[in-house]
């Protein structure tokens, strides 16, 4: 699948100085990846490349996170550049213990999107990359929408899925595929005769109902079979939602990295009641780690086991840093996106 | 041994509550459903002291459970506020007919005053009748037309403040995921909101907005409600499928998903306030309309003439306006539309009843005090007592420290003037 390559493309407008190729090798947790057969397609590209493991994010300083890989592919080795306190070994080890305690694939696959989000930003920063381009097509925008919208995160929604995604410091996310269909994408490489790898993930194989994306991504392939439009009308929708002030002025959540609104506990305690108590010794069961992280990613934390272990360090990083962007900076970059 | 309560530690637990997944009696149960309705209504500023409201009661489950919630719930937290019972004669044979006997029998189980507003007598054609003349095909819209027409009709009769309906967390979580499908950005961004104005008469809310469907059937099952539960013999089961089972299985992979549909809907929502819509009214029965002629009449129009595609799918607004043309130049305008009566005439009659009350109220006055619920007074707190009908000042019941005259608001125009009970 193309889309597995996260395109990272330098410049501005439609003429780029520099593209650079990221790409995250997630073979520590999917052990059926085709890891060497991807890297052999990306280094035909002739880009730099730059590669990140998935248990990179956990490690105490990330400062030196990235290996920066030329196109020869004895330089893809990146093991001598951590710091020595932490083994390889140990930082896999966290990351498939973590995924172990997580009992619902749908919250397995919302934590893997978070670190692969990080992981992305974080490449960019470090390169001085100011426009990172992703994959996704149609197909897969309309899969985010309902998806999203089905977990709660439609406040961050128009950001998730638009066209352009200035949310993150000195970095717009384009989504260039956007008006392209899957199958089409598909199509165009076999004609073309581009070979790509298979990345696997926590539902490969799995039934329908194994998790919400899962669901949500045959709800959508079924009724394009029906309905032909769907698709492009989801993504018109999506399309068409804007991004609020609201959002642009709330903090950063610490696991997903999108706008975090500040009710959701109250909101969800009030609908939901499930316990007898007085609010206070609620409020007090909830960590001001959880209370940060916006509705969505309580979800998710709620089909984590206690017992996890270590959170990626990037999550207590951003719960400490309360300023996720310096407003002014960040108004001035979004101010074609505000609505009063 | 038998499981104990999650919540409550001390019962035995019945039930599996569908929203948390936590094993709960029967007890707790009723407790936290009723209360986050309580929450709903308060967190939204729904009533009002001495509102009348309507409860739209189809005798299906969810209007039936809503009646007997409200009703609990007025007792218990003291809202204030007069219920009434408001029905739909849609003229179903082997439906509505057996349902409407549920409603019967819940006004009188729950002592509301009920009213029932009928298809055939309102507009001549009952549901029977319109099917047999249009197939099975555009039922739903004639229908769904005629309802909301006939609900504001049934308000103004009632003259109520307020029209509440059962739908629930699943039904308006549905709306969202559809309207995302269809690219319905405006109703997308609608749907969500609980309140929503109603012919300018009256508001109309959602209750149920948080409140699963499978809880209110849980709900009425303990509870042993009588309900109607056969499904309208018109219904299309088509309708809406693919979403419904796609809310059921996304329910059955996480049971908050319903809750969290409902959180995006609303983050997506455009803050508006509701405002009466300013539109202007039909030249025919005096409903809103944006047209010359509201949908209703031009559906009615093309029932009697022997037409009835007339106002279907996208109808040019030349079209409505020769239509409303043709209406104004023949002179004898005999159809049934022309004999139901004019929405200005309802709102007259709904001012009589008003003052009628007022002035009933007022006499009793002296013992059960004033409370006014419109103008200037927008929190319970805050009421201040009006009576201008009455002759000597009067304390106002809520302690607010106001009297009669301190008021600024027309007890005719704006207020409702209730005894406290
Ligand atoms: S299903 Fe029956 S009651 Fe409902 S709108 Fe259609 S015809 Fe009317
Ligand atoms: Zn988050
Ligand atoms: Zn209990
Ligand atoms: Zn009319």
């Amino acid at each position: 699948m193309s889309m597995y390559h996260q395109h990272r493309i330098k410049g501005r407008q439609q003429k780029y100085d520099n593209v650079e190729v990221f790409h995250i090798d997630e073979s520590s947790l999917f052990k059926d990846a085709q890891e060497a057969k991807a890297r052999d397609l990306i280094s035909k590209y002739g880009f730099k490349t730059i590669t990140a493991k998935l248990e990179d994010v956990f490690q105490e300083t990330n400062s030196d996170f990235f290996t920066n890989v030329s196109i020869d592919d004895s330089a893809i080795e990146h093991k001598n550049k951590y710091p020595t306190s932490e083994s390889p070994e140990k930082r896999s080890n966290a990351l498939t213990h973590l995924f172990d305690q997580i009992k619902t694939y749908t919250a397995k696959e919302d934590m893997l999107d978070s670190i692969k989000a990080y992981l992305i930003v974080h490449a960019a920063q470090q390169n001085d990359c100011s426009v990172i381009a992703v994959g996704d097509s149609a197909t897969r925008i309309a899969v985010k929408t309902i998806g999203y919208t089905s977990q709660g995160r439609g406040f961050s929604l128009p950001l998730d899925v638009g066209v352009s995604n200035r949310w993150f410091e000195g970095i717009n996310i384009i989504r260039p595929m956007k008006d392209m269909l899957g199958k089409e994408v598909g199509y165009f490489n076999h004609c073309m005769g581009i070979d790509t790898a298979i990345v696997p993930t926590f539902t490969t194989r799995a039934p329908q109902k194994a998790s919400i994306d899962r669901l949500t991504e045959s709800l959508i392939v079924g009724l394009d079979r029906d309905f032909p439009s769907t698709i492009s009308t989801i993504g018109r929708t999506a399309g068409k939602l804007e991004v609020t002030r609201k959002a642009i002025e709330s903090p950063q959540c610490p696991l997903c990295g999108m706008p975090s609104e500040a009710d959701s506990i109250e909101w969800r305690k009030m609908l939901s009641v499930s316990s007898l108590g007085d609010e206070e010794a609620m409020q007090n069961t909830t960590t001001p780690l959880i209370r940060a992280m916006c509705y969505s990613c309580q979800n998710t934390m709620r089909d984590v086991k206690p017992d996890a272990g270590l959170l990626p360090s990037f999550v207590n990083e951003r719960s400490q840093n309360k300023a996720h962007n310096s407003q002014s900076l960040l108004k001035k970059q979004i101010e074609s996106f505000l609505i009063d | 041994m038998a499981r104990k309560c999650e919540l409550c530690q001390a019962n035995k637990a019945v039930l599996k509550r569908p929203k948390t997944l936590q094993a709960i009696c029967r007890e707790c149960f009723y407790l936290v459903f009723e209360t986050e309705i309580h929450h709903t209504i308060v967190q939204s500023n729904l009533f009002k002291p001495g509102m009348r409201v309507a409860i739209g009661a189809s005798g299906g489950k969810d209007s039936t459970v809503l009646a007997y919630v409200l009703k609990t719930l007025n007792e218990r937290y003291n809202y204030g506020v007069e219920l009434f019972l408001l029905s739909i004669d849609e003229g179903i044979r082997g439906y509505r007919d057996d349902s409407l006997e549920t409603v019967k029998r819940n006004q009188e189980q729950y002592q509301l005053p009920l009213k029932i507003i009928s298809y055939k007598e309102l507009y001549g054609w009952s549901m029977d009748d319109i099917v047999e003349a249009v197939g099975r095909k555009n039922n739903c819209t004639f229908c769904g037309v005629f309802r909301r027409q006939a609900l504001d009709r049934g308000a103004l009769m009632l003259d109520v403040d307020h029209i509440v309906t059962g739908h629930n967390a699943d039904d308006i979580a549905e709306t969202i995921l559809m309207n995302i499908m269809r690219g319905d950005i405006a109703r997308l961004q609608r749907c969500t909101e609980i309140v929503t104005a109603g012919d300018g008469c009256c508001k109309r809310s959602k209750p149920f907005k948080y409140t699963y469907e499978k809880e209110i059937v849980m709900y009425a099952y303990f509870k042993k409600l009588d309900y109607f539960s056969t499904e309208c013999t018109y219904s299309p089961n088509a309708y809406r499928g693919f979403a419904r089972t796609f809310l059921k299985d996304l329910e059955a992979i996480r049971p908050s998903s319903i809750l969290d549909i409902i959180r995006s809907g609303e983050a997506m929502q455009v803050k508006s306030e509701i405002e009466l819509p300013k539109q202007s009214s039909c030249e025919r029965c005096g409903y809103m309309s944006s047209n010359r002629l509201c949908k209703a009449c031009v559906l009615l129009e093309g029932l009697n003439r022997g037409v009835p595609k007339l106002g279907i799918g996208k109808t040019k607004k030349s079209d409505w306006d020769k239509l409303a043309d043709e209406q104004n130049s023949s002179s004898d305008n005999s159809g049934a539309a022309q004999m139901m009566v004019k929405f200005d005439e309802l709102r007259l009659q709904a001012q009589k009843q008003r003052e009628e009350r007022l002035l009933l109220n007022g006499k009793q006055g002296g013992s059960d005090g004033y409370y006014c619920s419109g103008g200037g007074c927008d929190a319970p707190q805050k009421i201040t007592c009006c009576s201008k009908n009455s002759s000597t000042k009067q304390n106002c019941k809520n302690s607010c420290g106001g009297t009669s005259d301190s008021c600024q608001s027309d007890p005719i125009e704006a207020t409702t003037v209730v005894s406290s009970k």
